[in-house]
């Protein structure tokens, strides 16, 4: 792999080792499984129906919320770098019979190819993983239409992020695997919407995920010091 | 276009009671011309009767509904009103009746047959034809393929008809085609418990009184039958079930009288038996593009059939008017936002119904599952113990909402 791209392979390389765990909605991904339907209705809010809307999901892992949205007719693209998520990715697809494309590809390299092309792009719980993520950002805002949506979720750089997301979710109730997130890597919401209007989007929405540990629920509402959710739209006038 | 297409509004897939009643809901509420076509991979059912058929429990707010599309007066003389339940415990103690003057009410719910409720819509359905709406059917013509389209869906018949139609309604059953073509997945909850299910004859009159009892091995329900019958559902464990139904009908009805008691004299007639385990499946989303699920495809609890029904006609309600209204402002009836406002509103409804069973199975260990009779007739309040009363409460599942 050429050395100028956008990852760190020790982050792959924690991910293609539960590669296997992705479909267990009680295994490691569980959280995610959790979410995925808060994530995919906070789209779809924004976009309406997603029925044949190009949509892009980047860093898609194992095809969680690809799969989502390609069940509800939106014609799907899955980029990932790890080769294992997404072969679990294709496997899954496969045997639920839901077309998606998925790619091994970085994503700057697909926005060069198809610069403006896509309805929705949607980069979830991703950002705090990458080495560069203003790159990642970039390479997405180029990628969507005009007049088309753009949904970045991450982690806030917060000390109750810290208690939450390191502290509780990985030491105390073991939510996650031990060493899932470094907080060093996690993004101030400001942080990330300067990113996105610089390369061209308009930030329109944006809430917090929350999660109840009493009755394991999660629940989409105000306040973005965890877990959070932005919608981005590109304006129309404005050429990519 | 081709002599094999046809364009309409409204396909519904499945024409058992669920279906039928949607058809008929739309076509009596609409106010502008619509088309609609029924299909259905079985024939149109055929009157069946006889001692051992099936009926379910109509709450009072599904009678209601029903009296709306004009289909009660058909049904009325085939229907035995509930007046009122009474709910003991195996020590005799723990009694207490629920009387339908106390709601100021004609009857609490009812017991009818499935045929008789099928046959009565489809009757008041044939009234509508000839006037601007257009209904046709597809019967022993099953759906071979959907085809989604941005601005339509088209459905592809087995015996090679194309419909296209703006949305494409499931009404059709546990096993959903269209749910299944669609991918929608479902989850299923088992409580590890069985009931039987049968119609019994009893010595004494029952008197359009329901009982519930609730004995060692599970509760045991019994709902006035016209022809003083009973419909008899008795929820049980696994191996008490089978052991129960290995028994002949002598000894069926020795176990019976016991765990029920005397309140009706001797049993003198014990139909055919079936056992069903109790399970709660419901579908993971109620739409897609273009698409609804309604009734059984989007839920059922087995086998208390008579809340499912009670469910389904509150889907039929709630669908029923979002499509109404929507006609009238000239909006596309299978749009997103019309989508889901009913998968919303429904959604719900059904997490109330599947909160309420755990609630009950979880905190009553499985005791006072599933409260048959008081479900079925949606009481508001069940005067037996403040715990089941609260519960029940939250519910009031008897009254269509619109």
């Amino acid at each position: 792999m050429s050395q100028d791209v956008n990852v760190n392979p020790k982050e792959i390389e924690k991910f293609e080792k539960v590669a296997s765990q992705w479909w267990d909605t009680e295994g490691d991904f569980k959280p995610l499984h959790q979410i995925n339907p808060l994530r995919l209705s906070f789209i779809q809010s924004h976009c309406g129906s997603l029925f044949d809307l190009a949509t892009i999901d980047v860093g898609c892992g194992g095809g969680i919320l690809a799969e989502s949205m390609a069940r509800v007719g939106a014609n799907v693209t899955g980029i990932d770098l790890g080769q294992e998520p997404l072969n679990i990715a294709m496997l899954h697809a496969l045997e639920a019979g839901v077309e998606v494309d998925y790619q091994k590809i970085p994503v700057e390299q697909k926005a060069e190819q198809l610069p403006a092309h896509f309805d929705v792009v949607t980069c979830m719980e991703m950002l705090e993983h990458v080495p560069d993520p203003e790159s990642i950002i970039k390479a997405c805002a180029a990628m969507v239409k005009p007049g088309g949506k753009a949904f970045f979720s991450t982690l806030n750089k917060t000390t109750k992020s810290y208690l939450l997301a390191i502290v509780a979710a990985e030491k105390l109730l073991k939510l996650v695997p031990n060493g899932t997130h470094d907080w060093n890597k996690f993004i101030r919401p400001s942080q990330l919407i300067g990113w996105a209007e610089s390369a061209g989007l308009k930030c329109i929405d944006a809430t917090g995920i929350h999660y109840n540990p009493i009755n394991e629920n999660h629940k989409l509402a105000p306040g973005l010091d965890v877990n959070y959710l932005l919608a981005f739209e590109k304006p129309k006038d404005q050429s990519s | 276009m081709a002599a094999n297409q046809a364009q309409y509004d409204i396909v519904i897939s499945g024409g058992g009671l669920t279906g039928a009643a949607m058809a008929l809901a739309v076509l009596k509420q609409a106010k502008k011309p619509l088309q609609v076509a029924i299909v259905d991979s079985a024939n149109k059912q055929q009157a069946s009767g006889g001692f051992d058929e099936r009926v379910i429990a109509l709450s009072y707010g599904s009678a209601e509904y029903l009296h709306k599309l004009g289909v009660w007066d058909r049904l009325k003389s085939h229907a035995c009103a509930i007046k009122n339940i009474h709910v003991s415990d195996r020590t005799y103690y723990g009694k207490a009746r629920i009387d339908c003057q106390d709601y100021q009410r004609e009857a609490l719910g009812y017991v009818a047959p499935l045929d008789a409720i099928a046959k009565s819509i489809y009757a008041e359905l044939k009234t509508l034809t000839g006037g601007n709406h257009r209904l046709d059917e597809y019967f022993a013509n099953g759906i071979e393929d959907i085809v989604w389209q941005k601005n339509e869906v088209q459905v592809q018949l087995q015996q090679g008809q194309l419909l296209t139609a703006k949305l494409l309604l499931g009404c059709d059953g546990g096993q959903s085609r269209c749910r299944q073509i669609a991918k929608i997945d479902t989850e299923c909850k088992d409580y590890q418990q069985y009931a039987i299910v049968a119609n019994v004859q009893t010595t004494l009159p029952h008197n359009n009184k329901a009982f519930e009892r609730f004995t060692k091995s599970g509760p045991l329900a019994m709902l006035p039958m016209t022809e003083n019958r009973c419909s008899l559902v008795w929820t049980l464990t696994p191996s008490d079930a089978e052991y129960l139904m290995s028994m002949d009908d002598v000894g069926f009805a020795n176990a019976l009288q016991k765990a029920f008691g005397d309140w009706l004299g001797p049993f003198t007639r014990i139909g055919r038996r079936q056992n069903f385990p109790l399970q709660l499946v419901h579908a993971m989303q109620l739409t897609q593009h273009r698409l609804a699920l309604l009734g059984n495809a989007s839920h059922t609890l087995h086998p208390i059939a008579g809340q499912g029904f009670n469910l389904s006609v509150r889907d039929v309600a709630c669908l029923a008017s979002l499509i109404t209204k929507a006609l009238e402002n000239g909006d596309d009836l299978g749009s997103y936002d019309l989508l889901s406002r009913y998968q919303q509103l429904r959604q719900e409804d059904q997490q109330t119904i599947i909160r309420l069973t755990d609630s009950l199975v979880h905190c009553f260990s499985n005791q006072y599952f599933p409260l048959v009779v008081g479900r079925n007739v949606g009481l508001k309040a069940l005067n037996y113990s403040s715990g089941i009363k609260r519960l029940l409460a939250q519910t009031t599942m008897g009254y269509v909402k619109e």
